[in-house]
């Protein structure tokens, strides 16, 4: 099969059910729900067939650090928008799990037993904006997807929700719509200050996997540039790997232009980079969530059927830390060179009050969807602690480990945190509360189902041999060559999450007898659920004991690579500070000299200032130094 | 001078317009209601877009490849054409969506009056001439009050529209204050001149470039230059326009006046002195005052101060037509951002770029909103008069197609992809951030990457309460009226009219259809940007011009001193 086809099968086949499923009349309740698993179990078979049994053709290679089965077709050419498709080990991993949860959460959605057409429709269409999420290599195809993902949604939340759904699926929308907004906003600045023509960028323009078409123009752009011309209009791109390279390579992002006097403009003191990363950051932080803005991850999953807390919990908050491992990082490093500590710190803070809260409450989902709060922070910390710099003698190791730690983290939260929910929503099928302290004594009325609960709920807590634990230990250890303190109070976080979830055990499911309301309907758990509940908890066993073989494998390479990458960059990166800063001093102490003598000179100072706003003089060292200012071109 | 025979085709849309609103006068006075009358009240505007799409379509195709031209008090663009178009696609709309809520008996006289705000419209489209310019925008407003009355007598109506008659003849007073300050400066009515005979445009450019070359020199100017009265010109001009766009500082009216009007005429309100405003400042603002700091900053500031104030007031509203009356106010900001690129690009692309996205999203907006109000419309005819945003509970499974419509359009208006407005508002950010990036001197980048920000964050804003009014129709169930199960049931046996579901519909499926195929859209919007973007370019002023300017100059100045 060629890529094209698999890919875009892949991410429209979901469509194509939902089309189908339109046919099929509203009464016919069995059949809707059949069709629709059928058609997740075959995105899942999908993925396996295409991407991983030995006899495919596009079978995904661990040992490729690029991308693979790169799709690149024209789709909206005066902007030059790229139906622009691959996947590499970062996204692949999500892929997968994307594909996993969904069966999974069709198979918790038989107790959704109003209008159920209506919610297999949306629930397909989820899935597709889900999977383009993650396989979008163009930014604004990953921009249409994001947004498209909402609405699907935003109606499973308000139609299917509990009481306040009405509430939590407006909160939901209007947070995520806020951090997209502003990633639009961060989009189009890129794109505008983008040009690929520039001759700084030719070594790495095989890394960029333009589409041929612009490729040639990019060419005989360059070479026109080269040849003297000053009047080659700017290419711009969506291309996210080409933004990559021009954000690592080039002194393109370095401000917002250029005065009349050639000195860079920017904004508030800041230049491009910074403001496209602290826009981006937005934006994922609050789908992640981290911790000032993620008010509205435990009003959703409380009102959300389990079904969508499960993919939500599942597959919707990895999104955040997909976008800021492949976009924000790669596209704008010095933005995330100069937020660092900010980065890690939203980490942490989000780690520690995630944990506080979910010992707090009282209703067990609002428990579970506070410990996401929690999980997810180490995700953030892990991709932000930026240790290979000078002080570490430009060591990527303990970085790499952090970003892996965090990526796995990510994977097995994606198994973890739905099992929980699913859990969570079968008790509450039976008794409908979720009353903490009303619960007790489940074990000796549903021993399977709280046999396979313990199990899961272990992996949260990060039981070594379960999968939880291999990416918190991960990030913990990197954090500590970052910030010691840091890491202290990380590991601590550890002792926090095993307190409210070894506590949430003992209320629920220990205990001597169930006291609550409808004990009559506490009936050992169905086939169906066991089942579900089964295929989670056995990965959560085979994630724990060979990471390596089931999850590692596949993202170690890229992440390695990117992560090299950035730590060249932040080589060269603080080598030109140093160079501004020397550049400074002499500058300096030409004007102290001077300054006996009685006759100040304006100009030297004036020299000084123009670079040191930042902190970094954008294109002084060599490498990022580009002769062409693209502003100067465009006119 | 009698008018010669290529003027007279040149207006042909506009003359069938008047003449058949006529007809509808006399012949309803006689047989109000004859059949052949109220199909001549949606007729004439398809006569008319055939008239314009198939004669001139010859004209359309130079147009293209020309750029424009000018021909005396018409300007024969590409953008006049397909507003022209535009406008005659929302008149068939807004009478599809009007022809049952007006009283039987008045039937042909509101469709009348509904066809000559239609055709004043479509002169201000193309005027090139103060005085044609500013008869048009009076042909949309005089026939407003009227329609205004027709629709409703209550009380408050009655308010709304003497509120509504004050203020316009209040902005009405202010524009023509402005329009004689033109007129002073140059010493013609005629905008942008053709050939010998100069125009507004050229003879500011000219002032403008004497100015600048008097402050470069640093020479005290023997006499003064009447580029002194620019600011004046431009404050006074853009405060008229202001109230036609219902932006800030003159918006007080739309929420009242929405409110106190029938759902049509919400729609009418909403969207004609809108696109008037809009065109009326491309044509007198941007075309003539390029690149003018204190036009383009005025256009930044009163932006952000109209989304901002708009969105933050619908958030508490309760009324629906308020709330949209606050929502068009937000609109009104996001038309100056575009408005505020074009007028301050130094360079054609830029400034084409900017005025396509205001047409684009103009023309989202308008198909949003006369979808929204017609859905309203069609709820009232079927028995369900919702005034208040609690009343849409339930309507997702009651009627489910109004429900939709009316979701799609509150969609476009929050900008979420695969509608129209998502397209709009992406032009406008695009052409922002790239003024923003482009910059060539420090404050401009940060104005326009302020200006983007905020557009941005007023989206998120706009999205709470849009999302109210869907949340409303498909997540609250209807309440249980405990009262006669009778007047229930002839309630669900009551159904709209099919005029107005059909315009529904079609206001529906343009906005899905502009969504999904933005590409069209973004073709005609991008000529027509270019189209005046190369007109609205200073013309180099050439020792030859200069001659020619002064005795104008002169005699306006005497004219001027004079006239205390």
């Amino acid at each position: 099969m060629n890529a094209f086809w698999l890919i875009t099968l892949l991410v429209f086949l979901p469509t194509l059910g939902a089309a189908v499923l339109t046919f099929v009349p509203s009464s016919n309740t069995q059949a809707l729900r059949w069709i629709t698993l059928c058609v997740t179990a075959l995105v899942l078979a999908l993925t396996v067939v295409g991407f991983l049994l030995p006899s495919s053709n596009l079978r995904f290679d661990p040992a490729n650090d690029g991308m693979q089965a790169v799709v690149n077709a024209e789709w909206i050419k005066s902007f030059d928008i790229f139906y622009a498709m691959g996947t590499d080990g970062i996204s692949f991993p999500l892929v997968v799990l994307t594909g996993l949860v969904s069966l999974l959460a069709m198979g918790a959605s038989w107790s959704i037993t109003k209008h159920v057409k209506a919610y297999c429709i949306l629930f397909l269409l989820l899935e597709s904006g889900m999977l383009g999420v993650f396989l979008s290599l163009d930014f604004f195809l990953f921009y249409v997807f994001w947004e498209v993902m909402l609405l699907p949604m935003y109606f499973l939340i308000g139609v299917w929700g509990g009481p306040r759904r009405e509430y939590a699926a407006l909160k939901f929308f209007l947070y995520t719509l806020l951090g997209s907004v502003l990633m639009l906003v961060a989009i189009l600045m890129l794109y505008f200050k983008s040009d690929l023509s520039d001759p700084a960028l030719k070594p790495y323009l095989d890394k960029c996997l333009l589409a041929p078409s612009v490729a040639e123009r990019v060419e005989a752009a360059i070479a026109k540039r080269e040849a003297g011309d000053k009047q080659v209009a700017p290419i711009h791109t969506f291309n996210l790997l080409a933004l990559a390279q021009i954000g690592q390579h080039t002194a393109q992002f370095d401000d917002f232009g250029r005065n009349e006097d050639g000195s860079p403009i920017l904004l508030f003191g800041r230049n491009l980079q910074w403001w496209a990363f602290l826009l981006l950051f937005i934006g994922f932080a609050i789908k992640v969530p981290s911790v000032p803005v993620h008010t509205w991850l435990p009003d959703a999953h409380v009102e959300a059927p389990t079904p969508i807390s499960m993919i939500l919990a599942g597959v919707l908050l990895k999104m955040g830390g997909y976008g800021l491992i492949r976009i924000c990082y790669p596209i704008c490093p010095q933005g995330g060179y100069d937020l660092m500590y900010f980065v890690c710190g939203i980490g942490v803070v989000s780690m520690v009050y995630g944990a506080f809260a979910a010992l707090a409450q009282k209703d067990f989902k609002r428990m579970v969807a506070y410990s996401s709060v929690s999980h997810m922070g180490y995700v953030v910390l892990g991709l932000g602690v930026w240790s290979a710099t000078s002080a570490t003698g430009y060591n990527p190791d303990y970085w790499n480990m952090g970003v892996q730690g965090a990526m796995f983290q990510m994977i097995a939260h994606g198994i973890s945190s739905p099992g929980m929910f699913f859990m969570v929503g079968v008790v509450y099928d039976r008794v409908h509360h979720r009353d903490l302290e009303k619960f007790g004594g489940l074990f000796s009325r549903m021993p399977v189902y709280c046999a396979l609960s313990m199990g899961i709920f272990f992996a949260g807590l990060g039981l070594p041999g379960l999968c939880g634990f291999i990416g918190e230990v991960f990030v913990v250890l990197s954090v500590w060559s970052f910030s010691q303190s840091l890491a202290v109070v990380s590991a601590a976080v550890v002792v926090l999450t095993a307190a409210y979830i070894l506590w949430a055990i003992q209320r629920v499911y220990l205990g001597a007898e169930y006291k609550g309301e409808h004990g009559e309907h506490l009936t050992p758990s169905t086939l169906r659920e066991n089942l579900i509940a089964g295929v989670l908890f056995v990965l959560c066993i085979v994630c724990g004991v060979f990471p390596y073989q089931t999850i590692l494998k596949y993202m170690d390479p890229t992440v390695s690579r990117q992560v090299r990458e950035l730590t060249d960059y932040t080589r060269r990166l603080e080598a030109a500070a140093k160079a501004a800063k020397d550049a400074e001093e002499e500058a300096d102490k030409a004007v102290t000299q001077r300054v006996p003598a009685g006759s100040p000179q304006p100009v030297a100072t004036d020299l000084s200032a123009t670079g040191s706003t930042s902190g970094v003089v954008p294109g002084a060292a060599g490498q990022l130094a580009v002769s062409v200012p693209a502003t100067g071109a465009a006119r | 001078m009698l008018p010669d025979l290529t003027t007279l085709t040149l207006l042909l849309p506009e003359i069938v317009l008047i003449l058949s609103a006529t007809a509808l006068f006399v012949g309803g006075a006689f047989r109000p209601r004859a059949a052949a009358l109220a199909i001549l009240g949606h007729g004439a505007y398809l006569a008319g877009l055939l008239l314009l799409l198939g004669v001139e379509w010859g004209r359309w195709e130079s147009l293209v490849e020309q750029g424009a031209t000018v021909s005396g008090p018409l300007s024969l663009d590409y953008l006049g054409q397909l507003l022209r178009s535009l406008t005659l696609v929302i008149g068939l709309l807004l009478s599809l969506v009007m022809s049952r809520t007006s009283p039987d008996e008045l039937k042909t006289e509101h469709a009348g009056t509904l066809m000559l705000t239609i055709a004043g419209l479509m002169f201000v489209a193309r005027a090139n001439e103060l005085v044609l310019m500013f008869v048009g925008l009076e042909l949309i407003s005089i026939p407003t009050y009227a329609l205004l009355f027709m629709g409703r007598r209550d009380r408050s109506t009655g308010e709304a529209t003497a509120k509504y008659f004050f203020l316009s003849l209040l902005s009405s007073g202010l524009l023509l204050y402005g329009l004689s300050f033109l007129y002073g400066m140059a010493g013609t009515t005629t905008l942008i001149g053709s050939g010998s005979e100069l125009g507004i445009r050229e003879v500011v450019a000219s002032l403008r470039a004497a100015a600048t070359t008097a402050a470069a020199e640093a020479s005290v100017p023997s006499t003064p230059n009447l580029w002194m009265l620019a600011p004046l010109a431009v404050i006074l001009v853009s405060a008229g326009l202001c109230f036609k766009l219902a932006a800030v500082p003159f918006h007080f009216y739309a929420p009242d006046v929405y409110q106190g009007a029938t759902a049509g005429n919400a729609a009418l309100l909403a969207v004609l002195p809108k696109a008037a405003g809009v065109l009326a400042f491309t044509r007198l603002i941007v075309a003539i005052f390029p690149a003018y700091a204190t036009a383009w900053q005025m256009a930044v500031i009163v932006s952000i101060l109209t989304m901002t104030l708009g969105n933050i007031c619908a958030l508490w509203q309760k009324h629906v037509r308020r709330l949209l009356g606050y929502s068009s106010i937000a609109h009104s900001g996001y038309l100056l951002i575009g408005l505020s690129v074009a007028l301050v690009a130094d360079n054609d692309a830029l400034r084409a770029e900017g005025l396509a996205a205001t047409l684009f999203y103009l023309a989202a907006y308008a198909f949003a909103s006369i979808g929204g109000f017609a859905a309203l419309t069609y709820l009232a005819e079927s028995g369900k008069p919702v005034d208040h945003v609690e009343q849409l509970a339930g309507c997702g499974r009651s009627h489910p197609l109004a429900a939709g419509v009316l979701a799609v359009s509150m969609f476009s208006f929050a900008g979420i992809p695969v509608f129209a407005g998502f397209w709009g508002k992406f032009a406008l950010f695009a052409s922002t951030l790239e003024m923003a990036t482009g910059a060539t001197y420090g404050p401009l980048s940060g104005w326009f990457a302020t200006l983007a920000i905020v557009g941005a964050l007023n989206a998120a804003i706009g999205a709470a309460y849009y999302l109210r009014v869907v949340g409303a129709m498909f997540f609250q169930s209807a309440p249980v009226v405990s009262g006669s199960p009778a007047s229930d049931g002839s309630a669900a046996t009551a159904t709209g009219s099919t005029s107005t579901l059909s315009a529904m519909v079609a206001c529906g499926v343009l906005v899905v259809g502009m969504g999904v195929v933005p590409v069209i859209g973004f073709r005609g919007a991008g000529f027509a940007g270019k189209s005046v973007a190369a007109t609205a370019a200073v013309p180099a002023v050439t020792p030859a011009v200069t001659p020619a300017v002064t005795p104008a100059v002169s005699s306006a100045a005497t004219s001027l001193g004079s006239s205390p």
